[in-house]
């Protein structure tokens, strides 16, 4: 039996000699958002997808640049990277994270992670305007939270999003549990996981699953 | 099995420690006051209670007259988190702000070399429109040694939760 002493030592030390670098504030929102968008990328392998990465001129990057904050498509900041989808005898599709696009209103709504058909994209690419929501198969809203503050209005606010871009599948995702979420969302038949984490395998297998049903579809719808 | 008052002691010594020692960018970030607040609120549970139920009858001899009654209801009541509770919390937040970022940075790495093997990717990082530089770089040695380096607090803050939380499912480990 270990004292609550002994443990609290334990902990201390070795909280003390981490490294600064790749904690929740140096990078944990921006880490979950790439972390779902690797989960996509695996449901999407796991369906049978030729999976290929490119930067925004279409070269094969040494360094992935990803967004830290939502930008369009189209900006030129970065070598901004995204992931090339190909499944047999199906459109191309991208998988990209942190851009904007717009909704059926016309407003632009800011996808965490989005994966859209790469004729929309590029067209959207050179022409400097927003991919349409009806051509974005699948997004995912995530929210790194470190306490349960994933209130009611951020629910909310996903269904007002999912309204306002309709077509597709739209997931809600964040780090810790909230009944008044899983409540809302579940009672409106929208799709979530909430408690999502490296730290939970059982519940990234589940999410996974559900990307790989999306893609399931998408191919079924063209082959 | 401990008891809800070494729960109790563990939760208070880790708590003053990280409102002492956490980084600034960390505390910025809502780290772990964001955590002290939720324990705060307490948790909302579910509670039958017995409540007065006036209700108005009309006779037609003796007129409008007020019965009193009671009656059981369903209300929303807020309890204090026990020892073992608050200590889950709080594992579970340094676990989130510790353990998890090294983890996710893996997963990163490890997904675009196993379903994009030909790529050439050495390095990842993060930027925004605003600034030239990345927010955030690393390759597979610095997320190598950063796994390593919270491979110990993961083990022990199974050891805690197993010892002395409320729960007794671990994180799973890398």
């Amino acid at each position: 039996m270990v004292t609550p002493a002994q443990l609290y030592n334990a902990i201390s030390n070795t909280l003390a000699g981490l490294p600064a670098n790749l904690t929740s504030a140096s990078a944990g929102a921006d880490l979950y958002e790439a972390y779902i968008w690797s989960l996509v990328l695996e449901a999407a392998h796991n369906e049978g997808a030729a999976i290929e990465f490119r930067d925004r001129r279409g070269n094969v990057p040494a360094t992935f640049w990803f967004r830290t904050s939502p930008s369009n498509i189209f900006s030129t900041a970065h070598d901004y990277c995204h992931a090339v989808i190909a499944f047999p005898d199906c459109p191309p599709l991208e998988a990209h994270v942190g851009i904007y696009v717009a909704g059926r209103s016309q407003v632009q709504h800011e996808c965490d992670v989005a994966v859209l058909y790469q004729s929309e994209a590029e067209t959207c690419r050179t022409s400097n305007a927003l991919p349409r929501s009806g051509k974005v198969l699948l997004t995912v809203e995530c929210k790194y939270y470190l306490d349960s503050n994933i209130g009611i209005n951020l629910g909310r606010s996903f269904l007002g999003l999912i309204h306002d871009i309709y077509n597709g599948d739209r997931y809600f995702v964040g780090t810790r549990e909230s009944q008044s979420v899983s409540k809302l969302l579940g009672k409106h038949n929208k799709e979530f996981e909430l408690g999502l984490s490296p730290l939970e395998p059982r519940l990234e297998g589940r999410l996974r699953g559900s990307f790989e049903k999306t893609f399931r579809d998408f191919r079924s719808s063209w082959t | 099995m401990a008891t809800d008052a070494e729960a109790s002691e563990l939760f208070k010594l880790l708590s003053e420690n990280l409102a002492q020692h956490s980084r600034p960018e960390e505390k910025a970030a809502g780290f772990p006051t964001g955590i002290d607040a939720e324990i705060q609120a307490g948790r909302q549970v579910k509670v039958k209670l017995t409540v007065p139920a006036d209700q108005r009858t009309d006779d037609a001899l003796a007129g409008p007259r007020v019965t009193q009654s009671t009656t059981r209801a369903e209300f929303v009541q807020r309890r204090d988190l026990t020892g073992k509770e608050k200590l889950d919390i709080l594992l579970d937040g340094i676990g989130l702000a510790r353990v998890a970022p090294p983890r996710m940075a893996s997963k990163i790495l490890e997904t675009i070399g196993a379903i994009s093997p030909r790529s050439k990717l050495e390095n990842v990082s993060f930027a925004d429109d605003l600034s030239s530089d990345p927010r955030l770089s690393f390759g597979p040695q610095e997320v190598a040694t950063a796994v390593e380096a919270v491979g110990e607090l993961q083990r022990l803050l199974n050891v805690a939760r197993s010892e002395l939380g409320a729960s007794i499912e671990p994180m799973s480990e890398a």
